[in-house]
């Protein structure tokens, strides 16, 4: 399609239509592929959990070099899942893989989960260059105006915004305005550099946003998680000691890396 | 084999996934997915796989081959042909008509 540079993926995405999950996971698991999805953060907070969304399922198999995230929503859209799903189906094209005709986003489709893609984690260089492709593509083929009708309908006018005025696109109209979906997208996009400023960032506006009498509990288990979280989010191997004092070494130094520009976000978050 | 498969046309057997990179085709049967294992075919395999793309002869297979591989006259490469037919017939990779319309009810 042409809405990313080429390059090599190690993945497949998919997007599963909103209900079909199931019949989904129980087909792939039947034919050899195993679940596993990386651990979910939303369990260890209780005050930021509002800020943090899932969006996909992960399926390994042991003798495919090529892993499946299978989407049941996808981060930026903010519609709801089955007027995204319909509204990028409806606008579907094919393309050829191994000689077969698949179904997939059509260009301005897929120009639209590139663009979230990109703009969700804006600090990643590889995301910059994926926007600016965008932008040449979508002026290329004038379709700026197409892309922000999708954004329209499909919640993503705010989300999306960035790539719309690169890319010539009208103005969107309306605005997507949820105040919860925003702030969740704001803490990805403005504080984040990497995942790990993301976490350090998250850990910071639970903190802040907890009442005094909780804080040294979460101060405690941001500093020191359970071993087991650690063991979850690094591998599936038995680990020793040393292994463990590494892995606490590793994500202190992520956070004291991230925490200045984390705090001053989730500070300003705060303050309004 | 069949004594009439040599004289009839053969073609690829539906159903089958393929990507090919110089002289090595993969290829996976769709039709199958919880049993499927990919299966590799090099060199010659490969250029009869291509070969066909259209449903074809054993002569016009063997032509195609010679042509590909600069060889004067088909002829030499027919009993080949044959050969590596039956047995990408015996995995499912392709089928004859002929074959098909001369099985047993």
């Amino acid at each position: 399609m042409g809405a990313r540079p080429p390059r090599p993926s190690s993945d497949v995405d998919l997007l599963c239509e909103p209900g079909g999950m199931e019949r989904l996971g129980t087909a792939l698991e039947s034919c050899g592929w195993r679940r596993r999805d990386a651990q979910s953060a939303k369990p260890q907070f209780k005050y930021a959990a509002k800020y943090l969304f899932d969006h996909s399922h992960h399926y390994i198999h042991d003798e495919w070099p090529c892993d499946l995230d299978i989407h049941y929503n996808f981060p930026g859209f903010f519609a709801p899942a089955d007027v995204v799903f319909d509204a990028l189906w409806n606008r579907r094209s094919t393309a050829e893989v191994a000689h077969w005709r698949v179904p997939c986003a059509d260009f301005v489709g897929q120009a639209a989960i590139v663009g979230l893609h990109a703009l969700r984690d804006p600090g990643v260089a590889r995301n910059e260059l994926d926007l600016d492709h965008l932008e040449t593509r979508l002026r290329q083929i004038g379709a700026g105006d197409d892309l922000t009708d999708l954004a329209e309908i499909t919640g993503a006018s705010e989300t999306l915004k960035p790539l719309l005025a690169r890319a010539d696109g009208r103005a969107p109209h309306p605005e997507w305005s949820d105040p919860e979906q925003l702030d969740q997208w704001r803490v990805r996009t403005r504080s984040a550099v990497t995942d790990a400023s993301y976490v350090a960032t998250t850990w910071l506006l639970e903190l802040l946003e907890a009442p005094w009498r909780a804080r040294v509990s979460i101060a405690r288990r941001a500093v020191f998680p359970p071993r087991s979280t650690l063991i979850k989010a690094e591998t599936n191997q038995e680990v020793t000691t040393i292994d463990f004092a590494k892995l606490y070494l590793r994500r202190w130094w992520l956070v004291i890396h991230h925490s200045r520009r984390a705090l001053i976000w989730a500070s300003r978050r705060r303050s309004r | 084999m069949n004594p009439h498969t040599p004289h009839g046309s053969w073609r690829r057997a539906q159903g089958w996934a393929f990507v090919q990179h110089s002289e090595r085709t993969v290829l996976l049967n769709l039709s199958d997915p919880r049993g499927a294992r990919p299966i590799l075919l090099e060199g010659p395999a490969t250029s009869l796989w291509l070969a066909l793309e259209r449903e074809s002869s054993i002569d016009g297979l063997s032509t195609a081959l010679a042509h590909e591989y600069g060889l004067t006259t088909a002829a030499s490469l027919v009993a080949d042909v044959v050969a590596v037919l039956s047995e990408l017939q015996a995995i499912g990779l392709v089928e004859s008509p002929a074959t098909l319309n001369d099985a047993p009810p």
